[in-house]
């Protein structure tokens, strides 16, 4: 079992960068479009700076108890009973946050492309690989992330070709919407760094400790210049009045391109989406599995992740 | 004169050997009194060399001159061993060799000089290549060691052998380079395939199921082979042979996903032209066989915006005349293709050309003309099938037509999403996977930047100056210390 979870530092950087963007990027530049107007990308930028601090007070934090995960330090520090109370509610949230995840892009898919499917038939297909993988342990689950990268090189390859379209006037002036407006948005635009918290729970598995805070600032960097290059790309396309009113800018952005044959663009990019987010609520999904098994000692069991199934069915 | 007993009871070895008339059992007498026998198969032995160099100068030597193991040794004859049991006499006998026994006598004497029944070295009919040598092993073990030999002439080359099989007692030998294959990877198989238990193994298969370490996956963890060749190319590489007497296959192991890829024209050609037809393979096999059936039932059925608007009106109208929704349609084409693969493989061949008058009604405008099917699925479904053909390596074909099937369910069910979550499913397996412990899908994730020189192209031959590290080699650098 220790051996299908081990993990590299450098796995555990496209962990945690995908996870960071996974779900979030798709209606994060809309969210701050209506915030703070053409200024979303400072807010990004911003908090990724404070992100990173926090990713690395945590790691630094975390290499206090060398090999600990917080589940063992909460132990450690409350006692059993408060720290078993607080480990199950990190659980929960873990369940919570995998689940909501899930939801909204299931929301997205029934917008595009499955107006009539209900949800809850969509939601075992879609989870049917995170299920698979989390199984087989989180070596599998870090694994696939290199694969997933290819859709993160689809998009921004895409972004390129949308270049001749956009107009980067709309961008100025810089810093209109002022700072309190600025500091405001800041809550919206973290969402898009959650996901750096996740190196509490794995720290114990990544075989090479001494490269962890390298590799995980360096994760909330990618993360933040992937984002902003989103906000930065959607706002020139489409402007901060018409981009406040879209649900869905990432895939809205897609419909953009005419491209010869494939005719619609969209279709074949939400679905190439699918696997990053899938990626996304996989690492939630794995948390909370490997939180499961570390609390109540219990071994893997086939119906340990169907029991992981039904919140998110709910 | 003394009649001493021999630990070696001549009664005994009749009467097991009874009801085996394939067995002779000539009688002669030592000193022209103490009854002595030669052993042997009649259909294996060379019998002009052994009467000339074997029987010959036993019958020459007196009791003496026999109970003394140097005049024994000095018998002009390649392979002498001395025997002091009825079990080995028996399996000597049984192997091949004449055994020379006698009451009086304190050991057995075997010699060996087989004369068997063998094939031709031919080229395999499953791997025919331009420019490689058109040899392929055969079903003798020896012969097929012989020729891994003659190709590398290093003492480094060793085989390590296991019997196999309790009642058919088969030799498997364990090919590697030592210095070169991961002392570790070999230990382990060896181990594994020692702990086989079976009766007997009639194919190499037999062995390779009961030691892969996922049997039910759909994709295949050893790779195949009868060239010489390339077996020869796997173990610079690191890798190790599995040979099985009486199997002119040899498994190959640890291999990865793209290794199902290669032939050995890519090597043999300039790279260029190797990463062509790398290029087209991989393409044919994984973006066609697999995706082009798929696509074509999730976009009829669930996104017809998708689709060219030209192209749209032409399917329209084809699919119009067409009474079935388009994953009945895909099926009964596909699985016609598959019966008629599988009825052309085992048919003679003057059947064999009545199947292909057949099959091209099936599949073709006479279909179309029945309405059963519509145009462009025939064009889909033959160009599938082609792609699925163009894999080097038999078992990754299975495995893809197989997959290929359920990607068209799962498209036939939740169009695009179904596609994408399965194909999530396979690669998060693929990875998942390990080929004699080592990860299956390797130069992509986990990711070896170095080793995708060799993969989706295959780079000129100077890059290769490193061993891939699928195998874990000892010896990094090819050339370095041989």
């Amino acid at each position: 079992m220790t051996d299908n979870n081990t993990i590299t530092a450098k796995q555990m950087m496209r962990f945690t960068f995908i996870c960071q963007t996974g779900v979030g990027v798709i209606n994060l530049p809309a969210l701050l479009a209506k915030e703070v107007g053409h200024d979303g990308w400072i807010s990004v930028a911003v908090s990724g700076i404070i992100a990173m601090f926090l990713a690395s007070l945590i790691v630094v934090l975390l290499r206090r108890y060398f090999d600990k995960s917080i589940f063992d330090i909460t132990r450690l520090i409350f006692g059993k009973i408060i720290g078993f109370i607080i480990n199950a509610l990190l659980c929960i949230y873990f369940f919570l946050v995998a689940s909501s995840g899930l939801m909204m892009f299931l929301n997205y898919l029934k917008i595009t492309l499955f107006p009539n499917t209900p949800s809850i038939v969509m939601a075992p297909l879609t989870m049917l690989p995170s299920v698979y993988m989390v199984w087989q342990g989180t070596k599998t689950v870090a694994r696939f992330k290199s694969i997933a990268l290819f859709s993160y090189m689809l998009v921004i390859i895409y972004l390129i070709l949308l270049i001749k379209e956009m107009r980067f006037s709309f961008l100025l002036p810089v810093g209109e919407s002022g700072l309190p407006a600025l500091f405001s948005s800041l809550k919206t635009a973290f969402f898009a760094y959650i996901g750096l918290e996740l190196i509490a729970v794995f720290y114990p598995e990544i075989s090479d400790k001494e490269n962890a805070l390298k590799y995980h600032v360096r994760a909330t960097v990618y993360s933040m210049l992937f984002v902003m290059l989103v906000v930065v790309a959607c706002i020139a396309l489409f402007g901060e009045n018409f981009l406040s009113v879209l649900n869905i800018p990432l895939f809205n952005l897609s419909r953009v391109f005419h491209a010869p044959i494939i005719e619609r663009v969209d279709v074949y990019l939400i679905s190439a989406w699918l696997l990053a987010v899938g990626c996304s609520t996989r690492a939630y999904l794995m948390a909370a599995y490997y939180s499961i098994e570390k609390i109540f000692k219990l071994k893997k069991t086939v119906f340990f992740i169907l029991y992981s199934f039904v919140p998110i069915l709910a | 004169m003394s009649a001493r007993k021999g630990p070696i009871d001549t009664q005994e070895i009749t009467d097991r050997l009874n009801d085996c008339p394939d067995i002779d059992r000539k009688k002669v007498f030592i000193d022209g009194k103490h009854e002595a026998y030669f052993i042997y198969i009649t259909e294996q032995i060379d019998k002009d060399i052994l009467q000339r160099d074997f029987v010959s100068y036993i019958l020459k030597m007196d009791l003496g001159q026999l109970s003394d193991k140097t005049s024994v040794h000095n018998i002009p004859c390649c392979e002498i061993h001395l025997l002091y049991s009825a079990d080995d006499v028996i399996k000597k006998v049984l192997t091949g060799n004449m055994v020379f026994v006698s009451d009086v006598l304190p050991y057995g004497i075997s010699c060996k000089n087989m004369k068997e029944d063998k094939r031709n070295i031919e080229e395999p009919i499953s791997e025919k290549n331009l420019r490689g040598s058109h040899e392929g092993f055969i079903e003798i073990l020896d012969t097929n060691l012989s020729m891994l030999r003659r190709r590398i002439h290093s003492e480094k080359l060793k085989f390590k052998t296991v019997t196999i099989g309790t009642t058919t007692r088969q030799t498997v030998v364990i090919a590697y380079i030592e210095g070169i294959a991961n002392h570790e990877i070999v230990d382990v198989l060896f181990d594994k395939i020692s702990r086989v238990e079976i009766d007997g193994a009639p194919t190499i298969g037999y062995i390779e199921q009961l030691i892969i370490s996922h049997p039910n996956s759909i994709f295949p963890q050893y790779m195949t082979t009868e060239r010489p060749d390339k077996a020869v190319g796997a173990l610079l590489e690191g890798r190790i042979l599995i040979l099985q007497e009486g199997s002119p296959i040899v498994l190959i192991a640890p291999v990865t996903f793209i290794s199902f890829f290669q032939t050995v024209d890519d090597y043999s050609k300039m790279w260029i032209h190797g990463s062509f037809l790398r290029l087209i393979r991989l393409f044919g096999a994984l973006v066609i066989a697999i995706y082009l059936p798929a696509l074509y039932i999730a976009l009829t059925s669930f996104h017809y915006y998708a689709v060219p608007l030209n192209l749209l009106i032409t399917l329209a109208e084809s699919r119009s005349k067409v009474p079935f929704p388009p994953i009945i349609e895909i099926f009964i084409l596909e699985i016609t293709v598959e019966m008629i693969r599988e009825a052309a493989i085992r048919l003679p061949t003057y059947i064999g050309t009545a199947i292909t008058l057949f099959a091209g009604l099936i599949v073709g405008e006479a279909a179309v003309q029945a309405g059963i099917v519509s145009n462009l699925v025939i064009v889909i479904v033959g160009a599938t099938a082609i792609a699925s053909y163009v894999i080097p390596s038999d078992d990754m074909s299975m495995a893809i037509r197989i997959l290929r099937f359920v990607f068209t369910i799962a498209a036939a069910i939740f169009g695009i999403v179904g596609i994408v979550s399965v194909t999530g499913l396979t690669i998060a397996h693929l990875i998942r996977l390990e080929s004699l412990g080592q990860p299956y899908f390797s130069p992509f994730s986990p990711k070896i930047i170095e080793d995708l020189k060799d993969s989706i192209l295959r780079l000129p031959l100077k890059f290769m100056k490193k061993r891939p590290k699928t195998a874990r080699p000892q010896d990094d650098i090819r050339g370095e210390n041989f």
